[in-house]
């Protein structure tokens, strides 16, 4: 068989970036600027395939979009809660920028003024400004709306880094969080704001609940470690009341909600999110009282042997 | 002795023969926050050291020093709210000026009923803060001098017999000695006998100094033989 498929440039470009394309508009560049086949080719036949799938590629992009509405939504409801907590974060280097220099003030005004005591308020201004901006980067990157990255992480940075992100809101709440982190995890393939978005959501649910637990008994423990399946896995647990019976079913659906005021799509976000990390997520109740939840997600080496094994498309 | 080479004290050497020179605790668990207060009372000459959490300034070995604390309200473990509280229940007075991010007014209002001298939202202005902070510690040295007063009044009053103790009472209270006698059922001699006694052991020459004298004791001490 001598079988060949001749397409235009911009069709083939269109085809191979899967990206929609008006299939009617290079139907008509195609009718008329090509040949089937080149000039002294004799070909016995010519199949040409076109398929059309606008509307599925389409129908994919508008999903991904309405996804990531989703998360954002989620993300912006959960830096609502905490808003209280971020200006008082916001506000601990402003106040030692703004005690500093006028110190700093104090020391130029004097007759004699003190230099080496200005040069070394001034480094201090530049280091707490420096994490006034960091802090705004961090709450920046979880209020913007963007496409989600596939890099490698290190997943116990991106566990910490959500520590620190909630230190203050813990701390106003009473609540202590423990954390034991494996060390030496091996590395994860994802997207860390949304890894964030999930450990800052279990660990706001937590704190949540625990609003009516005695201020000494509001405990929160974290772990982080490999599992049997040599998958990352995150594990929460609060001392609060647990997960009642008769909503363990429901508790990842979207729009299920019992607190006043929420949305319902907080756990039904980190389920896709997890999902989409080709790890899963699941709700239980701890044994010796509150809630439990688990995550876990397969790891760089694990992603790319079982893309090894899965058969070429081509 | 050596007149001609004898030491001439400064004012402030003189000062702090008497009394040591005031120290500023600071608490607050941002160390950036906290070294900002620290340097701003040092460009001032004021002493003060600073602590992460009320438990560091608990643990610690802090000299008893006049001066104040600058508490941040809100802290891991113990609260500056919950610190002044239980300051109080153990009988410790100290000039305290909270300094918080988020001061709501319920919190302002528990804090000065507690006996705040100043309630201060960050970032604060320099000069805001160091007149609340020479303000505590000029209600602190009040105290102190009172509590000195009041320690020295007790120490003397405690050489009294309990009939001494009672005549100065009822003296105090404006009771004449002939009702005093009748009171105590003793001779009229007998209670002005006594009543020379207080006045000399309590080292003082006036029955109005006697009155102040007395108004310094502690309180149970003022009711042991009230009637």
């Amino acid at each position: 068989m001598n079988t060949r498929l001749r397409i235009s440039f911009g069709f083939e470009e269109a085809v191979t970036a899967r990206k929609p394309c008006n299939f009617r508009e290079l139907h008509e560049k195609f009718r008329l600027n090509h040949r089937f086949h080149l000039a002294g080719e004799r070909p016995s036949t010519t199949i040409l395939v076109m398929i059309d799938n606008t509307a599925r590629l389409e129908a994919e992009a508008k999903l991904r979009k309405i996804e990531a509405d989703f998360s954002h939504a989620a993300r912006l409801s959960t830096l609502g809660e905490m808003t209280t907590s971020i200006a008082h974060e916001i506000k601990q280097p402003l106040s030692a920028i703004l005690m500093n220099a006028q110190t700093s003030l104090r020391y130029l005004r004097k007759a004699e003024p003190n230099l080496e005591k200005v040069e070394q308020l001034t480094s201090r201004i530049v280091e707490s400004a420096q994490r006034a901006n960091d802090i705004v980067v961090r709450i920046q990157d979880m209020a913007g709306k963007r496409a989600p990255a596939n890099s490698s992480l290190e997943f116990n940075d991106v566990v910490q880094q959500c520590l620190a992100f909630l230190h203050h809101e813990s701390d106003d709440k009473h609540v202590t969080i423990k954390a034991a982190l494996q060390p030496n995890l091996p590395a994860i393939r994802g997207d860390r704001i949304q890894l964030q978005q999930v450990i800052v959501n279990l660990i706001v649910n937590s704190i949540q609940a625990m609003k009516s637990a005695p201020e000494t008994q509001r405990e929160i423990h974290i772990e982080t470690s490999l599992d049997q399946s040599n998958h990352v896995s995150f594990s929460i647990r609060d001392t609060g009341i647990g997960i009642p019976i008769e909503h363990m079913e429901q508790i990842f659906d979207g729009f299920f909600t019992t607190k006043e005021g929420g949305l319902g799509i907080g756990l039904a976000i980190c389920q896709s999110i997890i999902n989409t990390h080709g790890g899963n997520i699941t709700a239980a109740n701890h044994p010796d009282g509150g809630a439990l939840f688990r995550f876990s997600i397969p790891t760089i080496s694990e992603v790319a042997s079982s893309k090894f094994q899965t058969p070429a498309i081509d | 002795m050596n007149i001609v080479t004898g030491h001439v004290f400064s004012a402030k050497e003189t000062r702090s023969r008497l009394e040591p020179e005031p120290l500023v605790l600071v608490v607050d668990d941002d160390e950036a926050v906290r070294l900002s207060i620290c340097e701003l009372l040092d460009s001032v000459g004021i002493d003060s050291e600073g602590f992460a959490s009320t438990q560091a300034l608990m643990d610690a070995d802090v000299l008893d020093r006049p001066g104040c604390m600058i508490l941040d309200v809100r802290m891991p473990g113990v609260s500056g709210l919950d610190f002044q509280a239980s300051l109080a229940a153990n009988g410790i007075s100290a000039s305290i000026v909270f300094l918080t991010g988020h001061g709501d007014i319920p919190m302002t209002v528990q804090a000065m009923k507690a006996g705040a001298v100043e309630f201060l939202t960050k970032p604060v202005r320099d000069q805001t803060l160091l007149d609340a902070v020479n303000r505590a510690i000029g209600i602190d040295k009040g105290k102190r001098a009172e509590r000195r007063t009041a320690d020295a009044s007790r120490a003397l009053y405690e050489t009294l017999t309990p009939r001494e103790r009672q005549v100065m009472e009822a003296v105090v209270r404006g009771a004449l000695s002939k009702q005093i006698a009748f009171e105590l059922n003793i001779s009229e001699i007998t209670v002005k006998l006594h009543r020379s006694n207080v006045m000399r052991k309590m080292k003082t020459p006036f029955l109005t100094h006697l009155v102040r004298v007395w108004q310094s004791l502690p309180e149970d001490i003022r009711h042991e033989y009230s009637s």
